[in-house]
């Protein structure tokens, strides 16, 4: 009796096993084919029956991917743009957080609801009339018409509002007991204090800056100019089935956004599951 | 009557002290505080959202930057446009497509890492979420490449089993079921994710319970864990929605709306209609109803789940 169910026990548990690694590997397969053609050479791109794994590596395709478009500017501007809004983004949701959080104000209900309404209209509805302000602004074509458009969001106001919230009120009030003014209590005691919540609001927003695509294609179009995704689109366009460069060049895309993946999962993790979901 | 306390997320410990602003009466610092945000909200959302509908009644000339009213020409327009029933009916396929698959695929992985004693379940999780990281222009070249006719990895897989080259996405019956395996790849961490913290927070003492009282392994998910998980469900769902209704980056570089509009999603045909044929008030008109339709299917889901889903601590009344 035991031993039967212990049997079946195992039986379940490699089934298990068996299942994720093959989830596993589906997950990981366009990684690999996008790795292996990379390394090959033009007719082993177009060879059948198709060579799995390239031998020897053929390295030159990252370098004529690298050369052909300006990846290296299309990392400097992406970011420039991503650091500019997440520093941007921190000192408005800093202050309209700690705001709603800890002071009382006339018109606090309307102002928190229009802030929380921002996040019910997504970008795509307003994409029209945003590119017409940024070109009465006389932006278009410049890294300004993405970082204005993203310094305050109602998600980032809403994260630090949430945080403020949840830190105890005992220590502000022994800091007002010392004499400390509200500002002072605001930059150093606060703000210190929020840093988590600063770190995964910068960590989304650089996420945001470097995968975003629609609203760059719309407003860039000098390829000085270009953030990465849109650069590897453009790049793309030079290079229409030539897929070893293209991969090369998808590759290079990808690297930064992967090291930061390894070294921030587990606070991407969390912060997604802390509602920090930016559609 | 067990009283369970589901685990409370550990950054979430002092988040029960009640905590009210001190000063009674208005204190002015605050509108300085939040003037840098308010007016930005204004500037790029709330001016745009009104500015778009005033758009939609009018004819707008990107060049000489001059409007005139059509009243609601476009309006008549985008129903009598082939094209636009296309484009919704494209979007529907795709979010009914992908969504489903997405979640369901999802709910049942999180189940399986959240086996007790499972080993590798974070190298597990790590490998379903780096999709969804990545997910922007070089993940859609590299499916393309993938899906490629002749030299593509997946019918090379296919004709392990005997099965003919398949023109994904060059033939209208197969397009949009290239971009939904595509979509599903890139979606299912995002939602394994959800679903694992969703189901950390169900009670153990629950199943336990049940497990002790001799109830199967499919009984205690399908009556407790599933009912339980019921709002990390619909958020899911609800997320899930929003973002495939508003598709775009995938479309635009694998198959451009093609072939002969089978991918045209709306997001897309608003792309075509405001940027590449610069109709700005018809685009408008388009991007008006994309947002109707969006609330609309927020409000259905969320007055759906008084009924259906089971909030913690809530009584039941319903007969």
């Amino acid at each position: 009796m035991i031993t039967e169910r212990r049997v079946r026990f195992h039986a379940t548990t490699v089934l298990v096993y068996l299942v994720l690694i093959v989830a596993a590997i589906a997950m990981l397969v366009p990684f690999l084919w996008m790795l292996g053609t990379a390394f090959k050479s033009s007719s082993q791109v177009d060879a059948i029956p198709i060579i799995w794994i390239p031998w020897p590596l053929h390295f030159g395709n990252f370098v004529s991917a690298w050369t052909s478009v300006p990846f290296g500017r299309f990392f400097v501007n992406t970011l420039f743009v991503s650091v500019v809004s997440s520093v941007g983004q921190i000192i408005t949701s800093i202050m309209a957080g700690y705001a709603f959080a800890r002071m009382r104000f006339r018109g606090k209900q309307v102002l928190f609801l229009l802030t929380l309404s921002t996040l019910m209209i997504p970008f795509q509805v307003i994409l029209i009339p945003t590119f017409l302000i940024i070109k009465y602004l006389g932006l278009v074509n410049s890294l300004w018409a993405l970082i204005l458009p993203n310094l305050a969001t109602g998600f980032g106001v809403f994260l630090l509002r949430q945080f403020f919230l949840q830190i105890p009120t005992e220590l502000e009030e022994a800091a007002t007991i010392d004499g400390a003014s509200r500002w002072r209590i605001m930059a150093q005691i606060m703000v210190p204090l929020a840093r988590p919540a600063v770190a995964t609001l910068a960590l989304f927003t650089f996420l945001w800056s470097w995968n975003s695509y629609l609203w760059p294609l719309i407003v860039l179009s000098s390829p000085t100019k270009m953030t990465i995704q849109v650069g590897l689109s453009y790049f793309q366009g030079a290079h229409i089935g030539e897929y070893n460069i293209i991969m090369a060049g998808s590759f290079i895309s990808l690297v930064p956004i992967i090291i930061l993946f390894f070294l921030t999962q587990r606070q991407l993790v969390e912060g997604i599951v802390a509602g920090a979901v930016k559609g | 009557m067990v009283h369970a306390e589901p685990q409370a997320p550990s950054r979430a410990a002092g988040a029960n002290r009640v905590v009210r602003p001190k000063a009674p009466r208005s204190q002015g610092g605050a509108y300085v505080l939040l003037l840098p945000a308010m007016v930005l909200f204004t500037v790029f959302t709330f001016i745009p959202i009104v500015w778009s509908i005033i758009l939609s009644f009018e004819n707008y000339n990107i060049f000489s930057n001059t409007a005139t009213y059509v009243g609601f020409h476009n309006y008549a327009a985008l129903l009598h446009s082939a094209t636009f029933y296309q484009s919704l009916a494209a979007t529907a396929y795709y979010t009914f497509g992908s969504v489903p698959i997405t979640v369901a695929l999802a709910l049942f992985l999180a189940v399986l890492l959240n086996r007790r004693g499972l080993v590798g379940a974070k190298v597990f999780q790590m490998i379903f979420f780096l999709p969804y990281i990545v997910s922007s222009v070089g993940a859609s070249l590299v499916w393309k490449w993938m899906f490629d006719t002749n030299f593509g990895i997946i019918n090379a897989f296919l004709g392990f089993f005997g099965i003919h080259p398949i023109a994904w996405l060059t033939q209208t019956s197969t397009a949009m079921p290239a971009l939904i395996i595509m979509t599903i790849w890139g979606g299912v961490g995002f939602a394994v994710v959800l679903f694992q913290a969703g189901l950390r927070a169900v009670p153990s003492e629950l199943t336990e319970a049940a497990a002790i009282d001799g109830a199967t392994g499919n009984q205690i998910f399908w009556r407790i864990t599933f009912p339980l998980l019921a709002p990390t469900t619909l958020f899911v769902l609800v997320i899930s929605i929003i973002n495939a209704a508003q598709v775009f980056t995938t479309v635009q570089v694998m198959t451009a709306g093609g072939p002969l509009n089978a991918t045209n999603v709306i997001v897309y045909y608003i792309y075509q209609e405001a940027f590449q044929f610069f109709n700005m008030g018809y685009g408008a008109a388009v991007a008006i109803v994309l947002f109707i339709i969006i609330l609309a299917l927020t409000a259905v889901m969320m007055l759906g789940s008084r009924r259906f889903v089971y909030y913690e601590g809530e009584t039941r009344d319903d007969h």
